[in-house]
């Protein structure tokens, strides 16, 4: 049957082939990318002011384009691997060009963050201070455990299709028959190969699945883990990753259209492909549709005034325009084009695509720029507009990512080639033979390597080499960063009082008369301690009996003779304030002191009791311990 | 000689774990006194309990505070951002109308959602648990200021100005002088006067134009001062309906506001 031969020339000659096209595609691609680090030099240089970024709208276009490519990633493995997963056989020609789209798309967003820093030249201390409290630090390990997963996972498949090169295109240059040759690892497409990589890729589906889930999850945690308003929502990780399959979907459809049209893939890539990922599209689509209604209408029913701040600057003040745009053309139309089956063109579905993309772009944008801009407390509104460099550098960012595909669909075959040729086989099509042996070789025989000792003991040594290298560069990357141990260190020592002053000197006499509560002092008081001074504030409420010793320990923080403190101030509640620790209770006579031991370590710290009477509340500072100065408290007498 | 690929493999991994293992290591061996410092413990008994009292009924609205700190930090400018004129807000007075000003320094909260963002604990406790910034290590990512809610935390857009003798300054956390480019600012309580026995430069501001509305101490003590006089925090504080800001989220900040007493000052 004709139909169903594979024309491999579509797939292979784009490889061997470019035409005037692809170089100006590829030339101005590098000249957006050239220009986009002519704007990065001006603000490495300049400061990030040169941004639109400011204190309150502290995040901008970097950000919302790291979470929109993250989420673009999704497309990728996510899709690819549930397909796999589920057997869902027209998946095949397109999952090569899903799994590329996701290693670019990360690829391009783990720089975002980057170009976002204040201080990009101290990204060591990412590693060397790592903190795994904060958001970033999550963000950091699930975005590498996420790449490396998706590299393997666009790797496997790509095996067999690279061993096809290898024997195929007897054209090529000598580095791409090199790298051909290098990456099929030798394959030959015997049995065991087959089913070791089908195993391979089969659990390798598995794995990514979750860490794709996690990864956006822990995007949207960045966020969530703060206080502010729309933010700090348990939808918010649910949310992210669904509009994120969505923007996925809605990117594998403009990348498989892009490719079908350059590359005449037609035979491969058919209407119904477009259509699948559209009913896909379209269920996201309801779900996005529902999520978003959810949030909305939880903040706006309850009424809290920040979420009714944020809700109006979406629903009509200066993003309503994106708002809108969002819902009606980024949800309500797309789902529309999908469902109305006059509209189910390729062209159509194209267009579905692309609003679907722009308006999760749209999503991107009013889930970080309104959220930070609205007001924590009675401040103005924040305001933001990118500048001409955050502008180029997104651009330059989205160029490295179309760049990165192109030149992947010019080094590797974007449709996997023999899963479909299996297909083809599957269907029990006659015609396909001549195809799959054309690309799997003849099965010849097994050369697995033999293990002796010898290439045993080469193994550990080098594994003992590379573990030292490992601990070498390590331990020299924390000697070289930034001593801030030193620094930290001028913000340490003694803590002095700024009370060096309790009020007016005066005699105790005077303190009585002029105090608003009954001034007591003590009958009883240990070793040599003598009465030193006496300090009244300015408004009689607060009396200090200072008495120095020059046996004790003096508190530093009165100088360097009192030992001593009594301080007493006019308490009309006569009970312990809710904010002091109560954890520290004794109980003597009926009458509740709270006690802290002086501390002995060289911190100094020094011992306190307070307790309560009538009118009065005290406060005895000194070196002894608790049972000494619950002795002179017991002592008191009113004067 | 030529390394086969398995080899490769299993040398790249071992340098990963070598790496792993290293910074385990480095994670494990004893602190010494100035690391203890440096790590983000949450407020511990028997330390300093700094504490501000904020009385709005006393406030006009004449933001000498905001001048005091402009010179005693040299606060850098805010680069244009429409709502603060000139120079970062750290301590920042909004006219609320008939519900008088609000004064916001940093809250210093005890729990502070700013700290518990930093990926590379650049945001620490002091020993006397004051929210620091420690500029030599802050990498400029901003979480902090997205997750504070307060909005109490300013960016350096640019190089900031510096004076000939603040560029001569060892840099210390307890100024953040000599000012610099990419990392965020924020109010410090003058933790350097406060170490000195001062009251921040806002506190004696205040008290210097006769507004006596900030007071600054210590809870433990239960006494506070503006630089001139010495209060009992309980007295002060007694029967005010005092409240602290957005106590509600459980940051736990440590500025207690007075609310006006029933009427508009002036």
């Amino acid at each position: 049957m004709a139909s169903s031969k594979l024309n491999l020339d579509a797939i292979f000659a784009p490889l061997l082939w470019s035409g005037t096209r692809y170089y100006l595609l590829v030339s101005s691609l590098l000249a957006v990318i050239g220009f986009g680090a002519y704007a990065y030099y001006v603000q490495l240089t300049t400061g990030l002011g040169v941004t639109g970024m400011r204190s309150v709208v502290s995040w901008g276009f970097y950000i919302i384009n790291f979470v929109f490519m993250i989420g673009i990633s999704h497309a990728g493995t996510l899709i690819s691997a549930i397909l796999r997963v589920a057997n869902a056989d027209w998946r095949k020609p397109i999952t090569r060009m899903a799994e590329s789209i996701t290693v670019m798309a990360i690829l391009v967003a783990a720089f975002l963050p980057l170009l976002d820093l204040g201080r990009p030249d101290r990204i060591a201390n990412v590693f060397l201070f790592a903190r795994l409290q904060s958001p970033l630090t999550w963000d950091f390990i699930s975005i590498g455990t996420y790449l490396i997963g998706s590299i393997i996972y666009l790797y496997l498949p790509l095996i067999p299709d690279l061993a096809a090169c290898r024997d195929s295109l007897q054209g090529a240059s000598g580095l791409r028959r090199w790298l051909y040759t290098k990456l099929s690892l030798g394959w030959t497409g015997t049995e065991e190969q087959e089913h070791r990589l089908k195993r391979a890729i089969k659990v390798m589906a598995i794995i990514i699945i979750p860490v794709a889930v996690s990864v956006h999850s822990v995007v949207s945690w960045d966020f969530a883990m703060t206080l502010r308003v729309e933010w700090h929502n348990a939808l918010f990780a649910p949310y992210f990753v669904t509009g994120a399959i969505f923007s996925g979907i809605a990117t594998i459809m403009l990348v498989m259209a892009a490719f079908r049209r350059a590359y005449h893939l037609e035979q491969f890539i058919q209407l119904k492909h477009f259509l699948y990922l559209g009913y896909i599209m379209l269920v996201v689509d309801v779900a996005m549709i529902y999520f978003t209604i959810s949030e909305f209408l939880v903040a706006g029913y309850g009424g809290e005034v920040l979420d009714t701040t944020y809700l109006f600057l979406l629903l009509w003040g200066p993003y309503a325009p994106l708002f809108w745009f969002q819902i009606v053309g980024g949800l309500i139309v797309p789902a529309a084009i999908v469902a109305v089956p006059r509209m189910r063109k390729i062209k159509w579905l194209v267009v579905a695509a692309l609003l679907v993309d722009m308006g999760m772009w749209a999503e991107r944008f009013l889930i970080i720029v309104p959220a930070m801009a609205t007001p924590q407390l009675p401040y103005q509104l924040g305001t933001y507009w990118p500048t001409w460099v955050e502008v180029s550098i997104v651009s330059a960012t989205l160029s490295a990512f179309a760049l990165l595909l192109v030149v992947f669909g010019k080094v590797f075959p974007v449709v996997s080639l023999w899963e479909v040729a299996e297909r083809e086989t599957s269907l029990g099509q006659e015609g396909s033979h001549e195809a799959e042996a054309h690309i799997l070789p003849v099965p010849s025989a097994p050369s697995l390597p033999s293990s002796t000792r010898r290439s045993f003991v080469r193994t550990s040594a080098l594994s003992v080499v590379g573990f030292a290298l490992g601990w070498a560069a390590y331990t020299y990357a924390l000697k070289a960063a930034p001593h801030t141990a030193e620094a930290r260190g001028t913000s340490s020592g003694a803590i002095g009082i700024p009370l060096s002053n309790l009020g007016e000197v005066t005699s105790l006499e005077a303190a009585r008369s002029k105090a608003t509560f009954p001034v007591s002092a003590p009958k009883w008081l240990p070793d040599d301690a003598s009465l030193q001074e006496v300090r009244i504030s300015e408004d009689g409420r607060l009396v200090a009996l200072l008495y120095a010793s020059l046996r004790l320990q003096p508190l530093p923080i009165y100088g360097e003779r009192i030992a001593l403190a009594i301080i007493q101030s006019e308490d009309v509640d006569g009970g312990p304030p809710a904010y002091l620790p109560r954890d520290n209770i004794v109980n003597l006579d009926g009458q509740a002191y709270l006690a802290r031991e002086p501390a002995s370590s060289v911190s100094g710290e020094p011992g306190r009791l307070q307790w309560w009477t009538k009118r009065t509340r005290h406060t005895i500072l000194s070196p002894l311990p608790s049972s000494e100065m619950i002795k002179v408290a017991r002592s008191m007498e009113v004067l | 000689m030529s390394v086969s690929r398995r080899e490769l493999l299993a040398a790249g991994a071992s340098a990963a774990v070598g790496v792993a293992v290293a910074s385990a290591f480095d994670r494990l061996r004893p602190l010494s006194a100035q690391e203890e410092a440096q790590l983000t413990a949450p407020s511990q008994e028997g330390k300093r309990r700094w504490v501000w009292v904020i009385d709005l009924d006393r406030c006009n609205g004449c933001r000498k505070c905001t001048e005091a700190c402009y010179a005693e930090m040299h606060v850098p400018p805010a680069w244009g951002e429409p709502e603060y004129q000139g120079r970062q807000p750290w301590i920042q007075v909004f006219d609320q109308g008939p519900e008088g000003f609000l004064v916001t320094p940093c809250q210093n909260c005890q729990d502070a959602p700013c700290a518990k963002v930093c990926p590379v604990g650049a945001t620490y406790y002091s020993e006397d648990h004051i929210v620091l910034i420690d500029q030599d290590r802050c990498i400029g990512c901003r979480i902090c200021m997205a997750a504070c809610p307060y909005e109490r935390r300013f960016f350096n857009w640019f190089d900031p100005p510096v004076s000939d003798n603040d560029s001569k300054a060892a840099y210390s956390p307890d100024t953040n002088i000599p000012h610099r480019r990419g990392v965020v600012e924020k109010c410090i309580w003058c933790r350097h006067r406060v170490k000195e026995g001062r009251v921040p430069a806002c506190v004696e501001a205040c008290a210097e134009a006769g507004m006596k509305a900030l007071w600054f101490g210590d809870a433990a003590e239960d006494a506070v001062s503006d630089g001139q006089d010495v209060m009992a925090l309980s007295s002060i504080i007694r029967g005010r309906g005092g409240y602290r800001l957005k106590d509600e989220l459980g940051t736990k900040p440590s500025i207690i506001y007075l609310p006006l007493r029933g009427g508009v000052t002036q």
